[in-house]
């Protein structure tokens, strides 16, 4: 864009100069016309003089005194008695009169003739002549010689006279000429003059018509503005650097609710501003009048108050500017009220809320949804398992097969709908069991099929008779979930036609495939259906399961899996699944026992158990499951008697559900490990059916051992209660099938009670020999950077419990039992410390400690190598 | 000047009998000074100079270089006369003659006590007739341009001979 300013600026200067020469011009050829003037005055006022005319008659009297002297002469001749003095004065007097011609300013001109001065010689000749005659003795001879001479010399006076008057008469018109020329030169001036003043008077109307143009652009531009201004809907104020008001728009009247005379030239901060905003606006404008700037002024759009005229004030949305004024900045503020956009959006944030609330509602319900199906399923499966434990017909075992495979079904679903599984260990954890695919299939396949059954679609397994026998390492509830969820799928998006899981087994791992006759997905939708909380759209029927996290959580398992799943699809042909796994082939056990047979216990090893559980069902299915161990089982119904129990007799073992009426399972836990004696502090182990991860972390918090999810399986329990037994209580009856774990040698050494076996093996087949080689490090150094601050030295002593808490709780994940049990002690003392000598000892202790977990890290990893 | 002048010569012209009575008091040196009608006092060259003195040098249109002029102011004169109640007198009128009888007329009250002045010398030389002497009535025409005015110049009058105060 072209900058007009400065263009303008550059024209206007143009235009000065011009005017400021013809201006010096004008003043120069003014002053030459009145020195011409001037100087033609005085030539004329020469003229008027009588010097020409006066010389004029000194030269005619230079002859005429010669007549009258010669004149004289013959009188005196004539005369008996002559009168020579007054004869030689008369010609003293005459020949003074000749001083004028060669003198002075006659003189002076005379002089230039060529012929004056030879006449002047003459007359010389002739006075000298004269005088000669008159001085000596003056008779008449000498008179009438004077007089002849006088005569003589007339000729010659005449001649100076003439020429006098033809010098006078060039002079005269070479001053003539003069004067014309003066006066042609002041007139020439003159002219000039007023050609410049003509040029003057035209670049002065030039320029009157040029601001009259502007003027009607200006005036043109302000009425548009005025328009603009008048017409807006914004309301528009202009506030000068005093704060007043210089303009108050319609729009703005009507916003305001004054009339543009009743504010004309009020305070803004008296008018618009709000009442308790008006000090702070005042200093505002100070403070851009002082600085040049402001916060507020050129922000953009801001979200500012205002007040109406009956005080009322309101949200108002404002953009506001300043300009040059001519006595200092003009603020312009351009305003417009949101009131009714402010209410919009507050009922937007309303309704959003609400939604929100409604979502967490939901999640709730989802929650205790899961709990109250979890209880009753607890015990389905509790009581499924017990009899499975049973002599059972052949018969009866695959109907309760059936039984349970429907149950962990059911599980699944609440589950998934809460990712439950987290909850057992805080992150998702993939098993490795021996296990045999194809009857897994085959079981799984004999559940779902009555789902099929229901849209009249057949549900088939291909698979070789020969794979039926091979078996694998891996998690085969991971694979059951995935693929139920993979035929849950494709049953819900058939319609007709039907499903085929097809088995492929290879050396480095299997693939699973679930291919439906459904309705197919459209290529740019492929990967969207793994995307969380994604459900494709159903055309019509019933509402299957659908919670929209089946594919995601499926896919993440696969891939923990180290795995996949992959799709083929096309719309309206159906899709296939293909879940692959790489997984390790491994021989069939050879002599496959009695799967849940189930050997008590040892009376040596037998555990006295308290069970706290409020639901009666729950209660009886612990207490078989417990019994069938061997274990003597106690019960208290909520937390209240399980503590008042405790605090009577003591136990090896604690089963503490969480939800109980009168008191729930973590006061139990808490009071029991505030309350209770060192000696009466048994492991609990926490059973919630609620599926969060939150329920763990408290539950760990308020001083439980273990936190798992109900129902609470045979397997599961199983473990849990070997930790507990001896180290010959049990035969492992589960040995032939998990992975070959490496002999406890360590529970020989005096150092056994230092740490848990069991649990450290665990952890370690868990994070991998290095990462628990890192995990004792951290806890070691953990350990030395607490250890002054235990001693007392600490500057807050309430930090004693929290560090303490902190440590057990990494002793804990290790299996370091014995600090463990130290650090819980000191847990309970604090505020109290520990003395120097049991920090000491405390510190030994966990040096031991690490050293032992240290040693059995090297164990079994040289035996991993070795097998 | 012209008119006066040529008045003069015609009055020459036309009497000489007059001319010659008048001619007999107009003496060359000697300087006659009175009221019109009443006795004239004479004064020569020594009792000029005897009366205070007053010196200036100018030019004059009608010689060639800048000259030393001295001599008697006319209000001395007129004092020294017993005339000194004319000095300044207004409507009167001072006229003066030359040895030729050329006559030109100074209002009174323009006689101021120093100018002009009847000079007896220039540059210290007593003055010939035929150099327009001997007594020639000047003003400092270089000092100031109210003295280089035609008025002026026709009053400079010289051959002095005689001074009248004319009521």
């Amino acid at each position: 864009m072209v900058r007009p300013d400065a263009a303008q600026g550059k024209a206007r200067r143009r235009r000065l100069n011009i005017r400021t020469g013809l201006g010096i011009a004008a003043a120069i050829v003014l002053t030459m016309v009145l020195s011409l003037g001037w100087m033609l005055g005085r030539q004329i006022h020469m003229l008027d003089s009588a010097w020409t005319d006066n010389t004029q008659w000194t030269l005619a009297q230079l002859e005429l005194e010669n007549a009258i002297f010669a004149r004289d002469v013959m009188a005196e001749v004539a005369s008996d008695t002559p009168d020579i003095d007054g004869l030689k004065l008369r010609f003293d007097i005459m020949v003074s009169r000749l001083g004028l011609v060669r003198s002075g300013e006659i003189g002076r001109s005379l002089r230039e003739h060529p012929e004056v001065p030879r006449l002047l010689t003459f007359i010389d000749a002739y006075v000298e002549e004269v005088d000669r005659l008159l001085a000596g003795e003056v008779d008449r001879a000498a008179l009438r010689e004077v007089y002849e001479a006088t005569l003589e010399v007339q000729a010659h006076k005449r001649d100076l006279s003439l020429n006098g008057l033809d010098i006078l008469a060039e002079e005269a018109e070479a001053h003539r000429h003069e004067v014309r020329r003066q006066a042609e030169f002041t007139a020439l001036a003159g002219g000039l003059l007023l050609i410049l003043l003509g040029a003057l008077l035209r670049l002065i109307d030039v320029q009157r018509r040029r601001v009259m143009e502007r003027d009607r652009v200006l005036s043109q531009t302000a009425e548009r503005l005025a328009s603009v201004i008048g017409s807006s809907l914004d309301a528009i104020v202009v506030v000068d650097h005093e704060g007043s008001i210089t303009e108050f728009n319609p729009a703005a009247e009507e916003i305001f609710g004054w009339r543009k005379e009743e504010v004309m030239g009020r305070p803004v901060f008296e008018t618009i501003v709000p009442t308790d905003r008006r000090a702070a606006f005042a200093e505002r404008i100070r403070n851009f009048l002082r600085l040049g700037k402001g916060e507020l002024i050129g922000a953009g759009r801001l979200e500012l108050s205002a007040q109406r005229r009956d005080g009322e004030v309101f949200p108002i949305e404002a953009v506001l500017t300043s300009v040059d004024g001519p006595k200092g900045p003009l603020f312009i503020g351009y305003m417009r009220d949101i009131t009714d956009l402010k209410a919009s959006q507050s009922r937007l944030i309303d309704a959003r809320d609400a939604a929100e609330r409604a979502d967490r509602a939901k999640s709730r319900f989802l929650a205790v949804m899961s709990h109250e199906m979890r209880t009753p399923l607890n015990g389905i499966m509790g009581v499924l398992d017990l009899l499975d434990t049973t002599d059972l017909d052949a018969d009866q075992r695959r109907q309760v097969g059936v039984a349970l495979a429907s149950a962990e079904i059911l599980l699944q679903l609440v589950n998934e709908s809460l990712d439950i599984t987290r909850i057992e260990t805080g992150e998702e954890k993939v098993e490795t069991l021996p296990f045999a695919p194809g009857p897994m299939l085959q079981r799984l396949l004999s559940v779902l099929r009555p789902l099929a059954a229901e849209k009249d679609l057949p549900l088939e397994l291909e698979a070789d008779e020969a794979d039926l026998g091979t078996w694998y390492a891996g998690d085969p509830n991971r694979v059951a979930q995935v693929i139920t969820n993979l035929i849950g799928n494709a049953i819900k998006f058939t319609e007709r036609g039907s499903i085929t899981v097809r088995l492929t087994l290879g050396a480095e791992g299997l693939d699973i495939e679930v291919r439906d006759t459904g309705i197919g997905i459209a290529p740019q939708d492929i990967e969207k259906v793994f995307a969380e909380f994604v459900s494709r759209a159903r055309p019509e029927g019933r509402q299957g399961r659908s919670d929209g996290l089946g594919l995601a959580i499926s896919r993440r398992l696969a891939r923990l899996m180290g795995g996949d799943i992959i799709v083929q699809s096309s719309p309206g042909k159906g899709s296939v699944f293909r879940l692959e796994l790489p997984l390790q082939r491994v021989p069939p056990p050879l002599d496959t026992p009695e799967p849940n047979a189930i050997v008590p216990v040892t009376e040596s090893a037998r555990l006295s158990i308290l069970v706290i559980e409020d639901n009666a069902v729950n209660r009886m299915v612990l207490r078989g499951m417990l019994q069938k161990f061997g274990h003597a089982v106690s019960e208290a119904q909520n937390g209240q008697k399980g503590v008042e129990r405790l605090k009577a007799e003591s136990f090896d073992l604690v089963l503490m559900d969480f939800e109980m009426p009168v008191m729930g399972g973590i006061d139990a836990t808490r009071a029991i490990r505030e309350t209770l004696p060192a000696d009466r502090q048994p492991p609990i182990i926490g059973l919630t059916a609620h599926g969060s991860v939150s329920a763990r972390a408290a539950g760990l918090g308020a001083g439980m051992s273990e936190v798992y999810a109900k129902p609470l399986r045979l397997p599961v329990l199983r473990r849990v209660l070997a930790e507990f037994e001896g180290s010959a209580a049990v035969p492992d009856a589960q040995a032939g099938h998990a992975a070959p774990r490496p002999e406890p040698a360590a529970r020989a050494e005096p150092e056994a009670g230092l740490i848990d076996i069991d649990d450290f093996d665990e952890m370690a087949e868990m994070l991998g020999a290095e990462q628990l080689a890192r995990a004792l490090e951290r806890f070691e150094a953990e350990w030395r950077e607490a250890e002054p601050r235990l001693v007392g030295d600490a500057p807050a002593e309430d930090s004693v419990a929290a560090l303490a808490h902190k440590l057990r709780g990494g002793a804990a994940m290790l299996g370091m039992s014995k600090p463990v049990e130290t650090l819980g002690e000191m847990e309970r003392r604090a505020p109290a410390l520990f003395e120097r000598g049991e920090i000491g000892r405390l510190d030994c202790q966990i040096t031991r400690t690490l050293d032992v977990a240290r040693r059995r890290l090297a164990a079994l990893e040289t035996e991993a190598v070795g097998s | 000047m012209n008119a006066t002048l040529r008045c003069a010569v015609a009055a020459l012209m036309l009497s000489q009998t007059m001319a010659g009575a008048a001619r007999a008091e107009m003496t060359p040196g000697t300087l006659s000074v009175g009221r019109e009608g009443e006795a004239h006092m004479l004064f020569d060259l020594e009792a000029l100079d005897a009366l205070p003195q007053v010196s200036f040098e100018t030019a004059t249109v009608w010689t060639d270089e800048i000259q030393s002029f001295s001599g008697v102011p006319v209000a001395v004169l007129l004092d020294e006369a017993g005339l000194s109640e004319a000095i300044g007198q207004e409507g009167g009128v001072l006229q003066l003659a030359a040895l030729n009888d050329y006559k030109v007329e100074i209002p009174l009250d323009e006689i101021t006590p120093e100018l002009p002045i009847v000079a007896t010398r220039i540059d210290g030389e007593t003055v010939s007739v035929r150099d327009k002497g001997p007594y020639w009535l000047v003003y400092p025409y270089d000092l100031d341009a109210r003295y280089r005015r035609e008025e002026i110049y026709h009053r400079s009058i010289w051959q002095l001979a005689q001074m009248t105060v004319l009521e």
